[in-house]
């Protein structure tokens, strides 16, 4: 650490695109099939609905609403590392325009100010550097308008 | 189909056990089940060994040789949380292929704490499938969706140790109140820890057979086995339900899956949610036992925390849920909790079931259990 390069790398290859400009919001990416239409978060080879192996990247809408969510309390097990000290965490559910529901962290961890139906916006977090001191992104969902 | 019924079962106490083998532990269910069909190993002619946490390679085989070698095959099942039935599943079919007529169906398994392998690894690094929080989602939504409060879950919990502490079988068999409940940590909102099940070590056997063998070892009170299914996930899968899921499509309406099983189970068995006289659900927490009433058609969706309250699921109630305290109580080992369900149910149609004894006599009774990703296991019982 300490040796930043600055550059942004992601979390997991093919699930997100960074920005590349302070205009550019990025996104999430996810897969369509070609057969059948149905969309699917995170990139996968197969589709889950008609087994098609044609399937294409899309870019999955930055904007959505929770659906449902939780606050964990105490620290996942291994090979999650907790921040020391634990932080509670938000999950939750996120409804894009179209009817896809995708499985998400939330920058928010206290639930009096999540509440069902509310706008969330997709934002991407330093979760730590690579061994080439790159930063690492992840991607996370906080209520529109949060900082 | 001739019927297959259940000759005898047996159990160990679940709770923790740090100094005594597994083997034992199991040993003591198997030899208790064939003691209550009146058997012995050698008429046994097949084995179903369930396990899922416990990590030793090859322990189904391992431990039947302490107690016969009688040439058997035996197979080792995990199917998560729903392994018992989907164990008794196998058992019938089997029977019912005239394979054999007498099966032996065990399990058991070894606190080792919170599922570490859950979500796919990246996941994983994250803490997104942290299971207390994957239950929870599903908890809070029930509250946004139906009205229900953290205090009905707190309900649930209460009733559960209120069956609980007559039950030798149980880890916790102490009262407690909705305040204590509430004032338990926040595990994962808006669960407290008092709504967890905990894992710990335990056993349960359950002899299968059908009814040559029945009339041959002269079963008193056999149950009838009258449908067992097991179901894995049909896509679309339910939204929020506890799994890997990473993205679900909500314009498809997809189904639970303790409901698909639950549908074709009904089918089975010829007959219906009303016909149920007392069940024994999963309820890894307190709203998960509301929630799978629900997905069991034992009521309308959103109403199980309401009857709750009017004290339908007691076990004075109209339809006693979790006689036994349920998982909440007992504790979860995961390979012997749905066959610590059916041990459950089998006692209470027997009138056996001691203190915790349910008010009316029980002719219909059910057995769910559902584990993560997607995979749940209905059994319906007759006497």
């Amino acid at each position: 650490m300490g040796n930043s390069t600055g550059k942004q790398v992601p979390f997991k290859e093919g699930m997100m695109k960074l920005p590349q400009s302070p205009s550019d919001k990025g996104y999430m990416v996810g897969s369509k099939c070609r057969k059948c239409g149905e969309q699917f978060f995170i990139r996968r080879e197969i589709c889950e609905n008609c087994q098609g192996r044609d399937l294409e990247d899309i870019a999955l809408s930055n904007k959505g609403k929770l659906y449902a969510f939780s606050v964990m309390y105490y620290p996942a097990p291994p090979p999650y590392k907790p921040p020391d000290p634990f932080v509670p965490f938000g999950l939750g559910w996120i409804e894009l325009p179209g009817g896809m529901v995708l499985y998400s962290l939330l920058t928010e961890n206290d639930p009096k100010k999540l509440k069902i139906g509310m706008e969330m916006e997709l934002t991407f977090e330093k979760f730590g550097e690579d061994k080439d001191g790159n930063d690492v992104m992840i991607c996370k969902f906080k209520p529109s308008g949060a900082n | 189909m001739s019927d297959v019924v259940i000759a005898g079962v047996g159990m160990h106490p679940f709770g923790r056990y740090p100094d005594k083998d597994p083997g034992d532990i199991a040993m003591e269910a198997i030899l208790k089940a064939l003691e209550d069909a009146n058997m012995n190993y050698h008429d046994i002619e097949f084995v179903l060994a369930g396990k899922v946490a416990f990590k030793k390679a090859g322990t189904g085989i391992d431990l039947m040789m302490k107690v016969g070698m009688t040439g058997v095959p035996i197979y080792q099942i995990n199917a998560m949380c729903a392994t018992g039935g989907a164990m008794l599943k196998l058992a019938r079919d089997a029977i019912n292929s005239g394979s054999c007529e007498v099966v032996l169906v065990y399990g058991f398994d070894k606190f080792k704490g919170m599922f570490d392998e859950l979500g796919d690894p990246w996941q994983n690094v994250l803490g997104m499938k942290a299971s207390p929080a994957a239950f929870a989602t599903v908890a809070q939504k029930y509250m946004n969706d139906y009205g229900a409060t953290e205090e009905d879950f707190a309900r649930v919990a209460v009733k559960a140790h209120k069956n609980g502490a007559n039950n030798p079988y149980a880890l916790f068999r102490n009262i407690i109140t909705v305040e204590d409940v509430l004032k338990s940590p926040m595990v994962a909102y808006p669960l407290h820890l008092y709504n967890f099940c905990t894992p710990d070590d335990g056993a349960a056997a359950a002899i299968v057979c059908g009814q040559k063998a029945a009339k041959k070892f002269n079963i008193r009170k056999p149950i009838t086995i009258a449908a067992t299914v097991m179901q894995t996930a049909q896509y679309p899968p339910s939204v929020v339900e506890p799994s890997n899921t990473y993205s679900v499509n909500l314009k498809v309406k997809g189904f639970s899956v303790t409901e698909l099983a639950a549908k074709k189970a009904y089918e089975m068995a010829g007959v219906g949610p009303k016909d149920i006289d007392l069940c024994e659900v999963q309820d890894t927490e307190s709203a998960h036992e509301l929630v799978h009433i629900e997905q069991l058609g034992l009521c309308k969706q959103g109403e199980a925390y309401k009857l709750l309250r009017e004290g339908v699921w007691d076990i004075t109630g109209r339809l006693p849920v979790n006689p036994s305290g349920g998982i909440q109580c007992k504790g979860e080992p995961p390979g012997a909790s749905g066959l610590g369900q059916v041990c459950e149910i089998v006692w209470q149609m027997r009138g056996q079931a001691g203190k915790r004894q349910i008010s009316r006599d029980p002719k219909v009774g059910l057995c769910q259990v559902f584990g993560w990703n997607h995979v749940a296991a209905v059994t319906i019982l007759k006497k």
